[in-house]
Order: structure tokens, then sequence, then C-alpha cells
């Protein structure tokens, strides 16, 4: 499928919906996370962590633009590309060589959009106005290999 | 005239010792660590294993891309730190320019690296009798309109292509210039760079040694893209 919604109630929620994603994804593969300030993107990239068992060693990649997670099964790569000035920065930092190297999740990855890999899966998180803990995940797939991922991501969330 | 070459504009790191266009001892390493961890002890235990110290080391020749950003500026920060130190003459060699001497054969040669989102950075050469004469200059290019542009001008074309951009738009490639045949060594080894800089060196001053980018900038080409909007 091209397109999942999905719906979050509590920040626990959104950790399951992670670690769910996260066993489809292999290296090379690329996530981006969209949605305001708080929306939950951090929190996401948090659950997709503990997959790992590395939730324990996060930390805001605000002021590094990306943390790196050594795990046996892939390095994981978060991006937090909001400060980046422009493109430019991007490539200079090597960032577009991360892609090959392991599972990349970059939050605010639609600033360098031009950058990004051809194919990856888009999501992008919704607040709501009512509940503080309730969110919508909007899951995009680009390119066949995600479609499959969301087809299988959407199978195991029902069972 | 004794020269150390060095490639780290790829995925490999390599580091070579010639005499001349004579490859005395080459390294290539491919080993998943960033070139940063690698690069020093590798040219360490070269110069090592050939009995050889820095100060042996008549003339460096450094590749200086296009390729991996990072990869590019460690491979130059490190030649410049030696050539400030030890004085030793330097020379920077495009990785096109060491790509196309994989293929050895008379004929048109294209170097293509690849550059993701179909994207390539691509030169055109001609080898006569080992004389590689560049055709068309390094550029940032998209595999599609390069091919396309190739095709107006010949489509006919008996082009041998090199390189992992080669093998990654194979299929395009032959789809579009069906005459097309492939290198049987895609990858950037330290000694064709070394027999570059054989050749090449004239007493630059190294501190002139930049690295080649040729991605365009974001400024430059949202310029680009007014121009064209406008014509
Ligand atoms: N259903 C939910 N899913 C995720 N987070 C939730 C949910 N409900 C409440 N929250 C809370 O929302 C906040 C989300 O913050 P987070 O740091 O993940 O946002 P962000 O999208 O990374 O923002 P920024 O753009 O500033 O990096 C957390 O404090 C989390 O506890
Ligand atoms: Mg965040």
């Amino acid at each position: 499928m091209k397109n999942l919604k999905l719906i979050s109630n509590s920040p626990i929620e959104t950790t399951k919906i992670a670690q769910a994603l996260a066993k489809f994804l292999n290296i090379g593969d690329t996530v981006v996370l969209t949605g305001e300030l708080g929306a939950g993107k951090t929190k996401f990239t948090e659950g997709f962590l503990t997959y790992y068992n590395l939730q324990d060693e996060i930390s805001s990649p605000t002021f590094t633009i990306v943390n790196e997670y050594k795990s046996p099964l892939s390095t994981i790569y978060h991006f937090d590309v909001y400060r980046l000035a422009d493109l430019d920065e991007f490539y200079a930092i090597g960032g577009d060589e991360y892609f090959d190297k392991g599972i990349c999740l970059i939050e605010w990855g639609e600033q360098i959009e031009d950058a990004l890999p051809l194919e990856l899966i888009k999501i992008s998180f919704e607040k709501n106005s009512e509940d503080d803990n309730s969110r919508i995940l909007n899951f995009e797939a680009i390119g066949n290999k995600y479609e499959k991922i969301l087809d299988s991501l959407s199978f195991e969330l029902k069972n | 005239m004794r020269i150390l070459s060095i490639t780290t504009s790829s995925e490999i790191c390599g580091v070579c010792i010639l005499e001349d266009e004579k490859i005395i001892i080459e390294k290539n390493l491919n080993n998943g660590l960033t070139h940063s961890e690698t690069l020093m002890p590798l040219i360490k235990q070269t110069l090592n294993d050939a009995n050889l110290t820095l100060s042996n080391i008549d003339l460096i020749a450094i590749d200086i891309g296009p390729g991996s950003f990072t990869g590019i500026r460690i491979g130059i920060a490190t030649v410049k730190a030696f050539a400030d130190s030890l004085n030793i003459p330097c020379v920077g060699i495009n990785s096109l320019e060491g790509l196309s001497l994989n293929e050895t054969n008379n004929g048109i040669i294209c170097s293509l690296i690849d550059a993701r989102r179909e994207n390539v950075y691509c030169e055109i050469f001609e080898n006569i009798n080992g004389n590689y004469i560049v055709r068309r200059k390094p550029a940032f290019e998209n595999i599609n309109e390069l091919l396309k542009e190739i095709k107006q001008i010949n489509p006919e074309y008996n082009i041998t292509f090199v390189g992992d951009g080669a093998i990654k738009n194979k299929e395009i490639i032959l789809k579009i210039l069906p005459n097309s045949s492939f290198a049987c060594n895609n990858e950037l080894f330290a000694h064709n760079f070394g027999i570059l800089g054989y050749k090449n060196h004239n007493n630059e001053d190294y501190k002139n040694i930049e690295p080649l980018y040729l991605r365009k900038s974001e400024a430059e080409q949202k310029m680009e893209e007014k121009l064209n909007a406008n014509k």
C-alpha cells in the first residue's frame, strides 16, 4: 500500500508502532519524520531504537545534526536537520553518505527534500487539539520496496 | 622519481608507492571503516612494507574528487599536512581521470561516479595509444540527460563506461546507447593516481590543491532554474 493512517493515543502506542516498523527495515532504508514541534518525531525514534535495545542511549540530535546508534543488526542514524541552513550544509557534513550505511531516521527531512533518496517512507505526525496524548501518523511509501513494507506493517499491527 | 599516491574519494581507501610509473607496493582497502580511521595507519604500513619513510618520497599524488565529500577532505587535509611539514611536492588528480585508466583499450571512455538520485559525476576521454584526451569536461549530470546528449551526437557511439555509476545505470545506458560496453574494473585504485601524478606534476604549490566537488551549490542551482524559466 502507498498510504497508511494510524492513530496513536499515547506515547507508548507511538513506541509500539515504531518498534513494529523497525522489524521490517534494513540497512540502506530511509524514514523521513515530519510534523510540528512536539508532534512526536523524537518519541517515535526512541521507540524505533527500543527494537534494537538502544533506547537508553538516545539524546536529541538537535545540536549535532546526526546521532549514531550502533547495533549488530544495523547502525541507526538519527538526524534532525531543522537547524541546517541549506542543502549545501547537508552535503558538506557528508549527510548523503549516511544513506547506504545504515537506517536513517530524519526529523524535518522535508527541508532537505532534494538530497533525500528517491525512495523512502515519509511519516507525518498530526497533533489533536482536543487531546494532548493523541496523534495521527500518516505513512506514505515512495517506491515498491516501501509499499511492501507498509503492507507488512499494517498486517503486523492488526495481529 | 618516487611517488606516494592516495585515493579516498570512494569507499576504497587506497595508498600506492611507485617508482615513476612502476608500482612498488599498493594497498586498496574497503573495510567499512571511515577513511579518517584507516588512512594514516595504511600510509604508515605501506611505507613500512616498502622500507621507506616519507622523507624518501619525491611527490605525493592525491585524488581530489569528485566523490565522497568527507573522504576527499580527509585525503587532501592529510596530504597538505605532509607537504607542509616535510616540504614534499604534491599534485591533485581528479577521480574521473583516475578511473578512466581502468580501461586500457583505445577508444571513447566515459567515467561515471554515482552521485545518487539518478545523478552522476562524469567525464569523457578518448584513449589514443595511452594518451587520454578529454572530450567532455568533468561535470555533475542527471544520467538520463547525459545519455540523451550523447545519443544526439551519435547514437552509434561505441563507448566504454567505467565506474560505479556505470554499474548502477547499466540498464538505461544499454537502452539509450546499445553499442556501449563496460569496463571490467570499476573501482578507484591508488596506482592510477600515481601514474597520472607522474605525468602531470609541475611543481604547483600544494596550497592550491582544492577538492573538486562539481555539485552545484543551492544558490547556483536556483539561479539556473530562474534563467531557464525566463527563456
Ligand atoms: N501519542 C503520542 N505520541 C507521541 N508523543 C506523544 C503522544 N502523546 C503525547 N506525546 C508527547 O509529545 C511530545 C513529543 O515530543 P517529541 O520530542 O517527540 O517531538 P518532536 O516532533 O521530535 O519535536 P521537535 O520538532 O521539537 O524535535 C513528548 O513529550 C511526548 O511525551
Ligand atoms: Mg525532535
